[in-house]
């Protein structure tokens, strides 16, 4: 294990629930305690507690917090109701994609937003570089432990826990609210599994507690802990992007398909937007797509996919799915082929085999 | 704390083999089995096909990832074990017994034979890579 690796507060924790760590984004994490195929089903199908400390929460404070978000990232959150999370991008000004991330608006004056582990030194730089008005932005990544808790019965194990009434938060709604024990907490109903969930940011000091609760709340459940393995194949499943696969400087919000939290006619301009106008204009060269390989065998990351000679695009991610059975992966495709519906076929170990395109998750909870 | 058999020859890349009668069984060992996690699907050679010690005779994928297999020593294939084939997950319960993978007629048994490692020196090298 690498000296270099920042350990969780909760480290100690995991290591007695069984957890096999590996670093991540300069962290050493936990990647799976049963078995990723177990982790995988108990979170489809129970209930499910990921400790993902490891995201960075910056948190932008003054009278002009939701101003100056807004000319960061592409989605519209002046619009955006108050207690509302959004997900959105940021750009750099040519339009390629400095990070995803989750913005909360928690109140006129505080805004947080929760970005990807690996990219967080870069973007608190970039946010840095592009804040106007009366407003500060503060790195509190290391205040806090984020927890998950995604499954079907998630509400039912938080709820007891907190004050706020959780059958009222509807998806992607956020409140700072408290647990019965008193301790200020932030819920928002998000996740990045599939499923219904919730995730919590905790101060450092009450999370230990705070974790055992939701492992003694989730017992009836079966809750279980989840490593970085299963989060990975069930965002896959859910056709969820992550950064450094889909998502890149080399790739812009249109071709990722996500023009829904692209508002190029928002109030304030945001960086990126004048390129990402002027792409649209020009047409997309490539799509987002997932794909379906029905023949044994496992898709995985850059393995090429052609239309007979030519080759049309490349894998991001790929796996199998434990759920559906069969392999999936997510690749962008050249616009030429993005809709072809047969024909297509991608090369393992120098053998070909047909695949699907499709524009849908390969998996939505019903 | 994985399982090492001591009536078998090993391997660095993590493949062991057991003499039987004339032919020899591989598969991959406990060790490996446990970090790789998971199996879901694995790539054979045919009945028939010529082996190389030391080159490359199929891939195991795991949920996590995928693992070239090394052939321990040279030979011919006689046999894939179809039902592991089938059931991949038989190399995670039982990577020594039902989880075999293939059976190879051997061309230069004693040759090969002196570069494998023992259950003893196998441990070790798993020890050492551990730290």
């Amino acid at each position: 294990m690498s000296q270099d690796c920042k350990k969780l507060v909760l480290h100690d924790k995991h290591a007695s629930l069984g957890a096999r760590f590996a670093p991540f984004a300069g962290f050493e994490m936990p990647m799976h305690y049963t078995g990723i195929k177990d982790e995988h089903a108990c979170v489809r199908e129970k209930v499910g507690i990921f400790d993902v400390s490891h995201m960075g929460a910056f948190y932008l404070e003054g009278a002009d917090a939701v101003r100056a978000i807004d000319h960061i990232v592409s989605n519209d959150i002046s619009s955006l109701p108050m207690g509302k999370a959004a997900y959105t991008v940021m750009c750099v000004e040519a339009g390629g994609i400095v990070d995803d991330l989750i913005v909360y608006k928690l109140a006129d004056n505080k805004v947080l937003a929760i970005v990807n582990a690996s990219r967080a030194a870069v973007d608190f730089e970039h946010m840095n570089k592009h804040l106007a008005g009366k407003v500060k932005l503060t790195n509190r990544s290391d205040d806090f432990v984020m927890l998950a808790v995604q499954g079907p019965s998630a509400e039912a194990v938080v709820n007891p826990l907190v004050v706020a009434e959780l059958k009222d938060l509807v998806y992607y709604g956020a409140v700072e609210t408290k647990l019965v024990s008193g301790v200020a907490v932030t819920v928002a109903r998000t996740g990045y599994t599939g499923e219904d969930g919730f995730e919590i940011l905790i101060p450092n000091a009450q999370a230990s507690t705070f974790y055992d609760q939701l492992m003694e709340a989730g017992r009836a459940y079966g809750i279980q802990p989840i490593g970085l393995g299963a989060r990975d194949t069930l965002r896959l499943e859910a056709k969820l992007p992550l950064y450094g696969h889909e998502l890149s400087l080399d790739i812009n919000p249109l071709e990722a398909g996500l023009h829904w939290v692209v508002k190029l006619g928002k109030e304030v301009p945001f960086v990126g937007q004048d390129a990402l106008v002027d792409l649209k204009g020009a047409g997309l060269k490539r799509r987002l797509r997932g794909v379906i390989m029905r023949e044994r065998g496992v898709l995985r990351p850059d393995y090429p996919l052609f239309a007979g000679a030519e080759q049309v695009g490349v894998l991001c991610s790929g796996g199998p799915s434990p759920t559906l059975g069969y392999s999936i992966g997510i690749a962008y495709i050249a616009i030429a082929h993005a809709d072809d519906k047969d024909g297509v076929e991608v090369e393992i170990r120098g053998k070909r085999s047909p695949v699907e395109l499709t524009t849908k998750p390969f998996y939505k909870r019903g | 704390m994985s399982k090492v058999e001591t009536n078998c020859y090993y391997t660095k890349t993590h493949e062991w083999i057991r003499l039987n009668g004339d032919t020899v069984e591989m598969g991959i060992t406990d060790h490996a089995q446990d970090l790789l996690g998971d199996i879901v699907y694995l790539e054979l050679p045919a009945e028939g096909d010529s082996v190389t010690k030391g080159k490359p005779l199929g891939v195991v994928e795991s949920v996590k990832t995928l693992s070239d297999l090394y052939s321990p020593i040279s030979g011919e294939v006689l046999e894939t074990n179809d039902a592991v084939a089938g059931a991949p997950e038989m190399v995670n319960a039982d990577a020594f017994g039902d989880g075999w993978l293939v059976r190879i007629k051997p061309s230069s048994l004693d040759a090969d034979l002196k570069s494998l490692l023992s259950a003893s020196d196998y441990q070790a090298h798993c020890d050492s890579e551990e730290h």
